[in-house]
């Protein structure tokens, strides 16, 4: 756990719902608050909603997608939601940043580096152009580059996937933003520029700390960062613990189920596990506990509403499952069900 | 290498693309993306080609299915000699020889429903009737975990586990006796990969074909290969059976990728981390292309370039310092 965290969390986050253009419910009221300096992850297969959890913070939920909703979402005691367009914008950058999978998708492959990370910075702070390329030179020194004055003037196309994700982390980092958002930052990348990456993210934290929202579909790497994580499966956060309860007593089925997939270079199984079926579209997900379907322990008293409550006495703990307490409440090896 | 006789089989593979690139002027250049690559798949065998991006596994694999023309070195396969078939005996045989890509949005031409899609490979190779044909995807589509009643429908109404297994049942509705499968999983969630891995696996021990698996990814390579080839700028590198690569790899790279790895456990604080600079320069040395990166580099890594040494039965690796003596 990070240490000088005030009581009051970075940001708080009140019941969001987002509704997409179709009518259909995506994000389906879900809390949570992430401190100071702090590593929280959002785990969950594509089409769980994480993806538009994180825009919405930004309020950035493209408007043809669906629309956000929150009963609160406060920014160091500050509210997001009553914001208008104008004054969201600071908030953009300085307050909230934002990198992404794809890289190359994430930047203007028309302009330099050093163009884009100049506007940024000149979008969000008054500094002259020169202050501002002389930032986005150290920017990129953060970002571990070492060939500065070359990635400055390259285009896109130049620069290899990793470098272009450093090239984007700097850019959001330019603005100094309180918290991060890393939407699966190294899934397109290779195994050994993930680990940098993934290296890179934390040294960063430490160094500014920075509180980074971590999403990702791969436990593995929530492993290498998070404090907390937060497993989210159709629009609902079905269990939430710090990184260390779920690596070693996750209540949820849907975590365990989660966890027993992680290939191993260590083992060879017989047969390489799966979680069968897919994640309910949204318009199609079951009454009850929605993880229903696919769960190996559902009963019939499953197609009851679940609220997350918590796991034992542990209140810091909670998961979405009548069985969390009774059947996974013991701490387990966490591979294997 | 298996002493059985190979279905497939490549020697000193090397394909050069031009490039024209700026630099006090047009400059024509010449980049080898696979440079001097000799493999062995036998039948009903599953080789696993490992390496970074950029360092020539796809390109290789085109090679082998003659989808790329090589500039130099030759591919065979069941014995036959690929260069001098005319393109009306390659066309039989590519029959034999089907691709699974990465990417099962790219892959599947949006415009064209499921059935027409696997229909297609059928009408071109067998000539079968439509009735006949009909029948047969039905057939497939359950044979890949789909419904029958999928047969009508459009890739966009899938989702990409599901298109995957589209892509798969395109390869196998001829029944080819080799397949190469590039990356076939890493655009999927790690929940869906499993799936797809255990249908690749399951129509191998059915239908009995070799195949050629592409993946930057060890901790699958685990679960579905026999041997494993690791490449790295063009070259193998080191080439062993799973099991020894993963017991015991000599190759500093190899043994780099091992370590990248995540480990599905939380982190020990401290790890200390190995060199792993990625940068590229396109700069031909004479000797080790690992060199830069290598944590065991002596003086003499950048003198000659390494030959691939079988330093034990079946375990063959390409690196100076280990095969010194």
């Amino acid at each position: 756990m990070s240490a000088q965290t005030s009581h009051r969390p970075l940001i708080e986050v009140r019941e969001l719902t987002v509704r997409l253009s179709s009518g259909h419910v995506a994000v389906d009221r879900v809390s949570f608050e992430i401190n100071r300096g702090e590593c929280l992850s959002l785990v969950g297969e594509s089409g769980c909603g994480k993806t538009l959890t994180a825009l919405s913070l930004l309020k950035a939920v493209p408007r043809e997608v669906g629309q956000s909703s929150a009963a609160s979402i406060s920014l160091e005691g500050r509210e997001l939601t009553i914001l208008s367009d104008k004054k969201m914008r600071p908030v953009r950058g300085e307050g909230i940043s934002m990198i992404f999978q794809d890289p190359t998708a994430a930047v203007n492959p028309l302009f330099t580096v050093r163009s884009q990370i100049v506007e940024t910075i000149r979008a969000h702070l008054r500094v002259s152009r020169k202050e501002a390329a002389e930032r986005a030179r150290s920017a990129l020194v953060d970002a571990g580059l070492a060939e500065t004055r070359r990635v400055l003037g390259s285009y896109p196309h130049q620069l290899s996937g990793g470098q272009c994700q450093r090239a984007t982390i700097a850019m959001a980092l330019a603005t100094e933003p309180l918290l991060l958002i890393a939407d699966e930052p190294t899934t397109a990348l290779d195994v050994t520029v993930q680990r940098q990456i993934l290296d890179l993210l934390k040294r960063l934290r430490r160094k500014r700390g920075m509180a980074l929202l971590l999403i990702t579909h791969n436990l593995s790497v929530v492993a290498q960062l998070a404090d907390r994580v937060l497993i989210m499966y159709a629009g609902h956060i079905v269990e939430s613990a710090s990184a260390e309860k779920i690596f070693t007593a996750a209540a949820h089925p849907y975590t365990r189920a989660l966890l027993d997939c992680l290939p191993s270079v260590e083992i060879r199984r017989e047969e390489p596990p799966t979680i069968p079926g897919n994640v309910p579209q949204p318009g199609g997900w079951p009454s009850g506990c929605r993880f229903r379907p696919r769960c190996e322990f559902a009963e019939p008293e499953c197609e009851k509403e679940q609220s997350l409550a918590p796991v034992e006495q542990d209140s810091s703990h909670k998961a979405r499952c009548r069985f969390a307490g009774i059947l996974f409440g013991k701490a387990h090896t966490g591979q294997g069900v | 290498m298996s002493a059985t006789i190979p279905l497939v089989e490549c020697r000193n593979l090397v394909k050069s693309f031009k490039s024209r690139a700026l630099s006090g002027g047009w400059q024509q250049r010449s980049f080898s993306a696979v440079n001097g690559v000799s493999l062995r798949i036998g039948p009903e065998e599953t080789l696993a080609l490992v390496g970074e991006s950029g360092c020539g596994k796809t390109t290789t694999g085109m090679l082998l299915l003659r989808l790329e023309i090589p500039s130099s070195g030759s591919t065979s396969f069941d014995g036959r000699d690929l260069e001098g078939l005319s393109a009306r005996e390659l066309r039989r045989l590519r029959r034999d020889m089907q691709m699974i890509f990465q990417d099962p949005y790219g892959s599947l031409n949006p415009r064209f429903t499921v059935a027409r899609t696997l229909a297609e490979p059928m009408r071109i190779h067998e000539g079968l009737p439509g009735s006949k044909i009909a029948a047969r995807i039905d057939q497939l589509l359950e044979t890949v975990g789909l419904s029958p009643e999928h047969a009508g429908r459009y890739p966009h109404e899938f989702s990409g586990g599901q298109r995957q297994r589209i892509a798969i049942a395109r390869a196998v509705s001829v029944n080819p006796r080799f397949v190469v499968a590039d990356e076939p999983v890493s655009a999927l969630d790690i929940s869906v990969q499993g799936q797809i891995l255990k249908l690749l696996l399951d129509l191998k021990k059915h239908l009995g074909m070799a195949m050629l698996f592409i993946s930057h990814d060890l901790a699958l390579v685990r679960q579905i290969s026999e041997r494993v080839a690791v490449m790295y700028r063009g070259r193998v590198v080191e080439l062993a059976c799973t099991e020894m690569i993963f017991a015991n790899a000599l190759h500093p790279y190899t043994r780099l990728l091992l370590s990248s790895v995540l480990k599905p456990a939380l982190e020990s604080k401290a790890k200390p981390q190995v060199g792993t600079q990625t940068g590229y320069s396109g700069i031909v040395t004479g000797g080790c292309d690992f060199a830069g990166r290598c944590p065991a580099e002596t003086g003499n890594c950048s003198k000659s370039r390494p030959e691939l040494i079988e330093v034990q039965p079946g375990h063959w690796v390409a690196c100076p310092v280990l095969t010194a003596e």
